[in-house]
């Protein structure tokens, strides 16, 4: 009866951690999959400490809601990980710049001209 | 007298010997056309990074106006995952004497996330003037600005620092190099800091001549921690450029070499 009550009494205080724990597993996991190099570890190993010092702590509250807290930022901190070390990051085509690339050569000549000459331009 | 007048000689000399080992820096014997060096940038937050873009730089022949030129491109692209939220196509484009190292145009083509310019210097190493040219959008803006004899821009003066001799220089020895940045001029202030081993991609483990970057700049935090790694041997290459900004660091790590000097 007592532990019951206990229970119930730590659920708020459970759940206090377990909110922001949640939200940062959500973020680390948003950033994993935009790919953010390791820098997701960050807010998926806050919220991997909040959910277990939340499950340990308040024991039998929220228990399966605590699990998927924490599953949420260990997927995260495994994207992350995984899409550092083994995914090779590349630059995709891009014909609009390949044509700036081409187009700076265009009046070149004449800039260089401008540069070699011995004509003084007044300072303004 | 005679023995502070000694002393005085010899610090005097002492100085100028380190001014002319820092003022052989011009003579290129570091770098040639066909040169293409790839980075992979990186932007560094509590020991954890994310690779966000690459960085190519590429040297080519021109010849112009009966000079031989060097042409120097260097491209910063984001990779494609973040193309979609924040896409970077940066080019540089610095036409340099093959000689003595010294720029005659420059160009700069940015868009930054939608946010784009196009800028333009034509240095005139007669009249010791650069024309700057900046147009974004409707706006155009043009200016004169004077030189001097060093006077480098954001590319060249990492291929002049290329061709000091650092075997002859004391750690610590600092040099500054008048830089065109925006529409002004600006010393980027060199300072030789020893040697490191650094492993690289690229290379393996390679011995590194470690230089200090600093320039009174908005841009740059901490000025201790802006680095440069080049190679100790004849060709300088860069292999590694660590700076702190404002929120975190930045960090551009050579991947890839190809067409060497040496």
């Amino acid at each position: 009866m007592e532990n019951t009550r206990e229970s119930k009494k730590s659920r708020p205080v459970s759940f206090l951690l377990l909110i922001p724990a949640l939200l940062l597993g959500i973020i680390a996991l948003a950033m994993a999959v935009v790919g953010l190099g390791m820098i997701p570890l960050l807010p998926a190993a806050a919220g991997i400490l909040l959910g277990l010092i939340s499950y340990f702590i308040f024991r039998g509250s929220y228990t399966a809601f605590t699990k998927i807290v924490i599953g949420v930022s260990v997927v995260a901190a495994l994207m992350s990980v995984f899409r550092s070390t083994l995914i090779n990051e590349k630059v995709s085509a891009d014909q609009a710049f390949d044509s700036t690339m081409v187009n700076t050569q265009l009046g070149i000549d004449s800039d260089l001209e401008d540069a070699f000459s011995s004509d003084s331009t007044v300072l303004e | 007298m005679k023995f502070w007048r000694h002393i005085l000689s010899a610090i005097s000399l002492t100085i100028i010997l380190e001014i002319n080992l820092f003022s052989q820096g011009g003579i290129n014997t570091a770098f040639q056309s066909g040169e293409s060096l790839r980075f992979k940038g990186s932007y560094f937050m509590s020991s954890l990074w994310a690779d966000l873009a690459e960085v190519k730089i590429d040297v080519a022949d021109l010849n112009s106006g009966g000079k031989s030129l060097y042409m120097i491109t260097a491209t910063a692209s984001t990779f494609s995952n973040y193309d979609s939220f924040f896409k970077i196509r940066d080019l540089f484009q610095t036409y340099i004497d093959k000689n003595e190292v010294k720029p005659f145009l420059f160009k700069r083509i940015v868009d930054e996330g939608g946010y784009k310019f196009n800028m333009k210097y034509v240095i005139n190493r007669n009249t010791l003037q650069a024309k700057f040219e900046f147009i974004r959008g409707p706006i155009t803006r043009n200016s004169v600005i004077k030189i001097t004899e060093n006077t480098q821009d954001l590319v060249s003066v990492l291929y002049y620092v290329r061709t000091f001799d650092f075997e002859k220089v004391t750690v610590g020895k600092s040099i500054s190099i008048p830089t065109l940045i925006d529409d002004k001029v600006e010393d980027i202030v060199i300072t030789y800091r020893g040697k490191e081993t650094i492993k690289t991609e690229a290379m393996g483990s390679v011995q590194c001549y470690k230089i200090g970057l600093s320039a009174n700049n908005k841009a740059v935090v901490n000025k201790e921690s802006n680095n440069i790694w080049l190679t100790a041997d004849k060709n300088k290459v860069p292999v590694l450029v660590k700076a702190e900004i404002p929120v975190g660091s930045i960090q551009l790590r050579l991947v890839e070499a190809r067409g060497l000097k040496q």
